[in-house]
């Protein structure tokens, strides 16, 4: 009936970080994540991680285990009850640290 | 489609009736399969469920048992969603003439799709009568005779989680039908202000030619609509999300006006021609309310609740003020419907089996396989008579809490708290799609309320050995498979109870064994099962709470239901959802719920440590604190030589890892405590528990935040009972490294050893 409009907000508020993020983008961080997938990292590599996981669920990336200890591929979740999600690519990554790695360059890919 | 999710096109699901047993009771099994005509049944005692390949893998024994046999299974049906049934075999609801109905709603899905609010129709026949919510969110009423069906529909849109009075008025005679729809939104009942210029109203008059057609097998249904379902049976649909407070039917064309007296005042629903007046405040006592809603009209016509509706909510006369249902049930007469409630699958049994007299106490499953497809039915052997002088507590309470989350498909946050991006399999996607599994209570129901209630009465795909949670670990029951490992490979005598003896037996259950150990997540509790657990330790009884985030929620069963616990989940605490204003009561036991510490029973009080933080993407270790050099505690660390240790584990790599306890003196850790260890390594994406902090500010993550820790911690109690404590669900997944020859496992055994010899313990 009603517009949402913190959704207004949302936007606005998106645009302006998805810019500061852009900058933090660097060679040098996508390095790190390569290296350090999970864990401590540097303010800057978990500034970016932080936004990127905090996106909304309809197209958010997932990891698909094809078995439980991998190989893996790449899943795009529905953010709808009861839809599967569905496969990102046919790539298949033999560990977590390769999957993790190809999501985050997936999404700083999106950002930009 | 790829040919790995065709893997989904064929699986095994089953769930078991009880879930602790001793010998001689009898234990069913229901079996469904998709694309599967018959299945191998084999039992397994289970001894350990971590297949992560630093560990030794999963390991299960195989039992000579009559039941293993194959067996014929074929997919069955599941109703999903509560509602309640009246059972009308005398038609009393089917009047030939005139009549009216009438409802207090509080509708949370109004534009989801078609909704029965009060009904005797069947939809597949189109046959009955029924007053619901259009699928665009009017009030219709609607009659159908089998050939044609004909509705009145209201001009004015339902407002979501407004409180209405809603009605209709059916005069065949005329071929006149009358609709009621206004607001009794009072200042705290309703998500908006009543002085908000806003046309609640609708009194639609409309015509229907034609007379119901009312079958006398057909119920008369609160929140949903008789169909028919995928095999023929009687099943229910349209399903109402929302709360239905009090509630009738009339014999007679009711005026505006006495819709009208009734909004004004529950005293002037009509007493003559009443044909049901539904009082849903009607049958609360201190210990809560059941299943069952009381018709205090002249034919006792009383509905049973399917799949727990939510009752303890508040009604449409709510005053804010009075904030549980034993200050003022008369406004607590809100029953709050959810289509995708699921308590009991209520299966056809596919075997059943006796205990037998000789049968180990352990972890048991019965596998069922057919070709790939697999899947374990697990549940537990107590000793009838206990012998040895360890119990192992298996944690089925917080089991059911957890019990087919789908946190990673449904809530945006879960990324950012776990620090890692979900793992998902196979198994994940198909118990997320099928939708007929249920929800844990880590989940909302699909009108975005809370879900306060989870049962053992369905497949809990998530509560068996091997499974990974998408944090990349195991978690609670294939965790605790970890201890019984241990217990295993070190040749300890050790017996099983679960939360359910607890809960039901108390301190006497605990009392045969000199020591306990709880397991790694015992995060759910009910009071029982924590004054069970301090008499034993005041009566000389030694636990080892082997976990993290333990005693922390507030939960209730009922002494009839024992599959289904309660939790309310209250305005403090790590939590997926927050209970409503005045609903932080549960209705089973009709105990407030929450979090323990917010009782006066944090879990320090009992353990020594309580949660302080919690993190997923890797695991710390532990150093050792001043304590572990008094010469007093040598025996803990004998053959520990490092300060550091347990940079190691099958949970992300360390001991001090996923969810950990901290020491204060504040929150009632018993000052003579020994502070043995505490963590270190932890990132960042271990903040501190929300319950702690009052005001938010930057830096509350574990590099800058000294209390986001693990601490390991001991002390004794009255009577040489006494309490370890290592402060962290990783730890129990740190024994299995290195075939169990490592520190943590080392740290263990003296301290168990310890535990099982009689006298006094060092302080």
């Amino acid at each position: 009936m009603f517009q949402n409009k913190d959704l207004l907000c949302y936007e606005r508020f998106d645009h302006g970080i998805r810019e500061q993020i852009k900058k933090l983008i660097t060679p040098e961080l996508i390095e790190e994540h390569r290296h350090s997938t999970v864990g401590a990292q540097s303010d800057a590599l978990a500034r970016v991680l932080n936004y990127v996981r905090r996106a909304p669920l309809p197209g958010k990336f997932a990891v698909y285990a094809i078995k439980p200890f991998g190989p893996y591929r790449i899943l795009a979740l529905s953010g709808l009850r009861g839809k599967r999600p569905e496969f990102v690519g046919d790539t298949i990554y033999a560990t977590l640290d390769e999957v993790y790695h190809a999501i985050f360059l997936k999404r700083i890919e999106n950002i930009k | 489609m790829t040919p790995e999710n065709t893997v989904g096109l064929k699986h095994i699901q089953g769930y078991c009736d009880r879930i602790s047993v001793k010998s001689q009771d009898k234990i069913q099994f229901m079996v469904s399969a998709q694309g599967i005509s018959a299945v191998d049944a084999q039992l397994v005692r289970l001894i350990h469920g971590d297949e992560h390949p630093q560990g030794p893998g999963f390991k299960e024994e195989l039992q000579t048992a009559p039941i293993n046999k194959r067996y014929a299974v074929r997919k069955q049906f599941t109703q999903v969603g509560s509602f309640a049934r009246v059972v009308d075999t005398k038609g009393v609801l089917a009047p030939a003439g005139a009549f009216s109905i009438f409802a207090f709603i509080w509708p949370t899905t109004p534009q989801m799709h078609q909704q029965g609010i009060l009904t005797r129709w069947d939809a597949s026949k189109q046959r009955g009568y029924g007053l619901g919510i259009s699928a665009d969110g009017f009030l219709e009423f609607w009659i159908g005779d089998g050939q044609a069906t004909q509705r009145v529909k209201a001009d004015t849109a339902l407002f979501g989680r407004c409180w209405y009075l809603v009605g209709a008025s059916f005069d065949p005679a005329k071929g006149e039908v009358s609709l009621y729809q206004e607001n009794v939104i009072n200042a705290y009942n309703s998500l908006y202000s009543k002085a908000l210029p806003f046309d609640y109203a609708s009194h639609t008059q409309g015509k229907i030619s034609i007379r119901p057609a009312n079958d006398a097998t057909t119920t008369f249904l609160l929140a949903g609509s008789n169909e028919t379902g995928p095999d023929g049976q009687n099943a229910v649909g349209e399903r109402y999300n929302g709360k239905i407070d009090r509630c009738g039917v009339i014999g007679r064309v009711l005026q505006r006006a006495d819709f009208d007296a009734i909004r004004a005042s529950l005293d002037n629903v009509p007493q003559q021609d009443m044909l049901a007046y539904w009082d849903t405040s009607a049958g609360y006592t201190a210990k809560g309310i059941g299943d069952r809603i009381v018709d205090v009209g002249p034919h006792q016509l009383h509905a049973l609740g399917h799949n727990k509706p939510v009752r303890a909510m508040t009604g449409y006369n709510w005053n804010g003020r009075d904030d549980v249902f034993r200050l003022a049930p008369e406004q607590y007469g809100g029953v709050h419907f959810h289509e995708d409630a699921i308590i009991d699958c209520q299966w056809t049994p596919t075997c059943e089996w006796q205990i037998p007299a000789d049968l180990k106490s352990g972890c048991y499953a019965l596998k069922v396989t057919a070709g790939e497809a697999e899947e374990y039915i697990p549940f537990f052997v107590r000793a009838a008579q206990p012998k040895a002088k360890i119990a192992v507590l298996m944690a089925t309470a917080s089991y059911l809490a957890y019990a087919n989350e789908q946190l990673s498909f449904c809530s945006p946050i879960v990324q950012p708290i776990f620090g890692r991006t979900p793992v998902l399999t196979e198994k994940d996607i198909i118990r997320v799609e099928s939708q007929d599994l249920g929800l844990s209570t880590y989940d909302g129901f699909i009108d975005g309320a809370g879900v306060c209630f989870s049962s053992y009465k369905r497949p809990i795909l998530n509560m068996r050995p091997k499974y990974r949670m998408a944090l990349a670990s195991v978690w609670q029951f294939p965790a605790d498979l970890s201890i019984i490992g241990w217990l295993e490979h070190q040749g300890y005598d050790y017996e099983v109870l679960t939360d359910e003896d607890l809960h039901r037996d108390g301190a006497a259950c605990l009392k045969p064994y000199t020591t306990v150990i709880a397991a790694t997540h015992p995060e759910y509790y009910s009071e029982r099962m924590m004054d069970g657990t301090e008499d034993y330790l005041a009566n000389g009884g030694r636990l080892i709470y082997m976990g993290g985030n333990g005693y922390y929620w507030v939960v209730s069963f009922s002494d009839e239901e024992p599959w289904c616990m309660e939790v309310r989940k209250g305005e403090s605490g790590s939590r997926a959802w927050q209970a409503m204003p005045g609903e932080y009561y549960n209705q089973t036991e009709g105990i407030r719920s929450g979090l323990w510490k917010c009782r006066g029973r944090p879990p320090q009080k009992l353990v020594g440590v309580g949660f302080s933080t919690e993190g997923f993407d890797t695991s710390g270790s532990y150093t050792k604190m001043p304590d572990a050099k008094d010469p007093a505690m040598s025996w803990i660390f004998d053959k520990v030589g490092s300060d550091n240790f347990g940079d190691f584990g099958l949970a992300l790599g360390g001991a001090a890892g996923l969810e950990l306890d901290r020491y204060d003196l504040l929150l009632g850790t018993p000052p003579h405590t020994r502070l043995l260890a505490t963590s270190q390594g932890l990132s960042d994406n271990y903040p501190r528990v929300g319950e702690e902090i009052y005001y938010n500010f930057p830096g509350q993550g574990a590099t800058q935040d000294y209390q986001c820790r693990a601490d390991m911690v001991y002390f004794t109690t009255a009577k040489n009972g006494a309490v370890f404590a290592p402060g962290s669900i990783a730890w129990a997944s740190s024994l299995p490294s290195n075939n169990f020859s490592n520190p943590v496992s080392t740290i263990m055994g003296n301290v168990l050893n310890a535990f099982l010899r009689e006298g006094p313990l060092p302080e």
